[in-house]
């Protein structure tokens, strides 16, 4: 006879959650505590624990399934005769399992994350974590991670991406989950949402480039991305409306300013945020930035890294691009996007010139923001990054 | 300085590995569905431990907050009971009957610091030999409650121990967001009684400090603020997720401040502790869980327990619902007026 185990509310008024990752399979022996799943709710991610000991029968569901509350999460036979009730289990193991369980849930320092079982495989496999790219929620590693991962730690991959790697998938059903399930269900929360407007424009870009060049002699680094942040920075101290979101038919207006970087990585696109960019210089932005698409890169941010975003830059032109629409994050009222800067002529004085050109998009949710303010903003943001200098000098 | 012996440091590791081992039971046991919201007790064994090891539960009183009432063991192994039945939700787990001199579980917060004080004058007006200890959060002292409390006892000179377990988060909100004060222990200036700050993952500084609060309160020499600095290792509550606002190095750095570590460390060094101790302990605390568990489940429940204890007589409208309860009609709590199970 079997024990059934339906998923509880482990929230406080939960409806479902999604099977992140089996940590068992038919057949397994399991003890009582033992990690069973890994499912993420609206709230967190949590490792469900078995409440018997005993031989897992059937799982409930596949990874990547919603489940809703009261479904049947596992089978499993714990040697019970008759209708499953909380039973009697001798103890003798738990006391390890209880504490590998708390391991699991606390967090722990920059540690890759991912759950006890795929740990021990990792170990067992001679994978380093710190060098295996997560596909989970928040990059968390799933065990699925490690057939791909390496056994032994790899050189640092090159930064830029690899389009044989793009779009590869099988053809058939897939199940839509993970980081694709949450970019999935965010970009259809916004595009039902939120009336986007889109205004675009180029602006000569020379200046821009010649403090960077010049910047370069004397040993510091200045990139046109990261002038842009201050710039959006600053636009967004001047304009608070444009710092906000609609809440429950509220408009809250955010005290930080807090700008995603959307970067592009070999698990799909992240946005880290740069808290408090508006306390940023030119020098201490680049900087920032760099660390923030690095450790993007290797696989290294945390749940924190990518919460609390106010406003986001997203630069496209590092994939070649020069016009998008891009879309607004939820919960956020704006988005500046950045093309490639080449050279293209334009009318300087009456003549036409050969000059850089930085094609650019602002776009906004026109629920909060009218055409005319769409303009000032972009204006100001203008003006910064034709003249950098205004920048420099401080407000 | 009142340094406990190495029998009593012993019996606070007991409590203390106890404690953690059962709260950590607690948590799996709410993720199984099985137990509702819960607040792990990970990084505050030692100060409630060592706080109530430094009372007498003969005579002395001890008001918990909700993450306290695990760690209570000294108070009595039947408190565990009780702690279950809450966890249940059976109403039985709001009452812990006499003689053990603790009060339960307190959700509001900070009501729990003016019932402490009005506790401690009435054992002075009875002449009862004994002590209040009440234990509350940082996020707690910025309630109203609090500084009522605080000046009254300061006023009546109580025999009362405010100990202000400041875990650096109130949920969500950090301690700097919680108030501008130096520390949580400078306000009892205001009250005028002392207010000391201690390290709470240090078991012997918090008996000590509860222990010459104690000596003070017995003396006739009125309140002491206590101000336990530790930090919450895990989630607020089951229904928590610190991941979300807690920086990783902190948690890290904290995690080697670990207070049940700590004082396996040193009694291990002085022989006091090994791991067939520790195995042992970790054993017994399970079973002890389990057993309780299940004593709560088979508690029996009435169909009107809610109805109970909230007059002595049942008012008329009281009666009313009562009635239609046990007859199992399920509509007829609602009164004439529409309004359900009203004060008036």
């Amino acid at each position: 006879m079997s024990f059934v185990f339906r998923l509880p509310d482990i929230g406080e008024g939960l409806e479902e959650a999604e099977i992140v990752e089996w940590l068992v399979r038919p057949g397994d022996t399991v003890v009582r505590d033992q990690v069973l799943v890994e499912v993420l709710t609206d709230k967190a991610s949590s490792e469900l624990p078995s409440p018997v000991a005993g031989v897992v029968l059937a799982l409930g569901g596949a990874e990547g399934d919603r489940l809703r509350v009261g479904d049947v999460l596992i089978e499993i036979d714990d040697g019970s005769v008759g209708e499953p009730a909380p039973p009697e289990v001798p103890t003798p193991v738990v006391a390890t399992t209880t504490v590998e369980a708390a391991t699991g849930r606390t967090t722990s320092g920059n540690r890759p994350k991912a759950s006890p079982a795929t740990r021990k495989l990792a170990r067992e496999r001679g994978i380093d974590l710190a060098t295996t790219i997560g596909t989970g929620p928040g990059g968390r590693i799933t065990s699925a991670d490690l057939d791909t991962a390496a056994p032994t730690p790899a050189a640092a991959p090159a930064p830029v991406p690899d389009d044989s790697t793009l779009g590869q998938l099988e053809p058939g059903r897939h199940a839509l989950r993970g980081v694709r399930g949450v970019v999935a269900r965010n970009m259809a929360q916004s595009w039902s949402e939120i009336p986007h407007i889109h205004t675009f424009d180029e602006l000569d870009a020379s200046l821009l480039l010649d403090l960077r060049t010049r910047m370069q002699g004397m040993g510091r680094e200045v990139t046109p991305l990261a002038v842009a942040i201050v710039a959006a920075a600053g636009a967004l101290r001047r304009f608070p409306l444009v710092n906000a979101c609609i809440e429950d038919e509220e408009i809250l207006v955010s005290e930080r300013v807090n700008l995603g970087v959307a970067v592009a990585t070999e698990s799909g696109l992240v946005v880290p945020v740069l808290e408090d960019a508006d306390q940023l210089d030119v020098f201490s932005a680049t900087i920032a930035v760099g660390e923030l698409a690095e450790r993007a890169r290797a696989g290294d941010l945390t749940a924190a890294d990518l919460r609390g975003a106010t406003f986001t830059v997203t630069n496209y032109g590092s994939l070649g691009g020069r016009w998008a629409t891009p879309i607004i994050p939820p919960g956020q009222a704006a988005i500046l996007g950045l093309g490639r800067i080449a050279d293209r002529p334009t009318v300087v004085d009456g003549a036409v010139a050969v000059r850089p050109m930085l094609p650019f998009v602002f776009g906004a949710d026109h629920r909060l923001v009218d055409g005319d303010l769409l303009e000032a903003f972009k204006r100001s943001i203008v003006d910064d990054l034709t003249e950098p200098l205004r920048l420099l000098v401080g407000s | 300085m009142a340094r406990p012996t190495d029998e009593q440091r012993r019996e606070m590791l007991v409590d203390m590995v106890t404690a953690r081992v059962q709260s950590q039971r607690t948590w799996n046991l709410q993720r199984q569905g099985q137990v509702g919201t819960m607040a792990p007790i990970e990084g505050h064994e030692a100060t409630v431990v060592g706080a109530v090891h430094a009372l007498d539960p003969g005579h002395d009183w001890v008001l918990p907050q909700y993450r306290e009432p695990i760690a209570l063991r000294r108070y009595g192994p039947e408190i565990l009971e009780h702690v279950m039945l809450y966890n249940i939700g059976h109403p039985a787990g709001g009452h812990i009957p006499a003689p053990i001199r603790v009060l339960p579980y307190q959700i509001s917060l900070a009501t729990q610091i003016p019932h402490a004080v009005g506790l401690a004058w009435g054992l002075t007006l009875q002449d009862d030999p004994g002590v209040v200890l009440v234990f509350f959060g940082d996020g707690s002292s910025s309630e109203g409650d609090f500084y009522e409390a605080g000046n009254l006892a300061g006023v009546l000179g109580a025999p009362v121990i405010f100990l202000c377990v400041n875990n650096q988060w109130a949920i969500s909100t950090p301690v700097h967001r919680q108030t501008a004060a130096e520390s949580f222990a400078a306000k009892a200036a205001a009250f005028g009684f002392p207010g000391v700050q201690v390290d709470g993952n240090d078991v012997d500084a918090v008996y000590d400090a509860v222990q010459t609060a104690r000596e003070r309160a017995l003396a006739g020499q009125g309140p002491t603020l206590i101000e336990a600095v530790v930090y919450r290792l895990g989630p607020h509550t089951t229904a928590d997720d610190p991941t979300r606002y807690v920086p990783a190095e902190e948690i890290e750095a904290a995690q080697g401040r670990d207070p049940v570590l700590r004082l396996c460390a040193e009694l291990e060094e002085a022989g006091l502790w090994d791991d067939a101790v520790q195995a042992e302990v970790e054993a017994a605390a399970l079973t002890a869980l389990d057993a309780a568990f299940e004593a709560a489940k088979s508690t029996p429940l009435a169909t009107d327990a809610m109805l109970d204890h909230c007059y002595t007589e049942d008012t008329q409208r009281l009666a009313r619902q009562r009635a239609g309860l046990l007859a199992g009609a399920g509509h007829s709590g609602v009164g004439p007026d529409g309004v359900v199970g009203s004060h008036a």
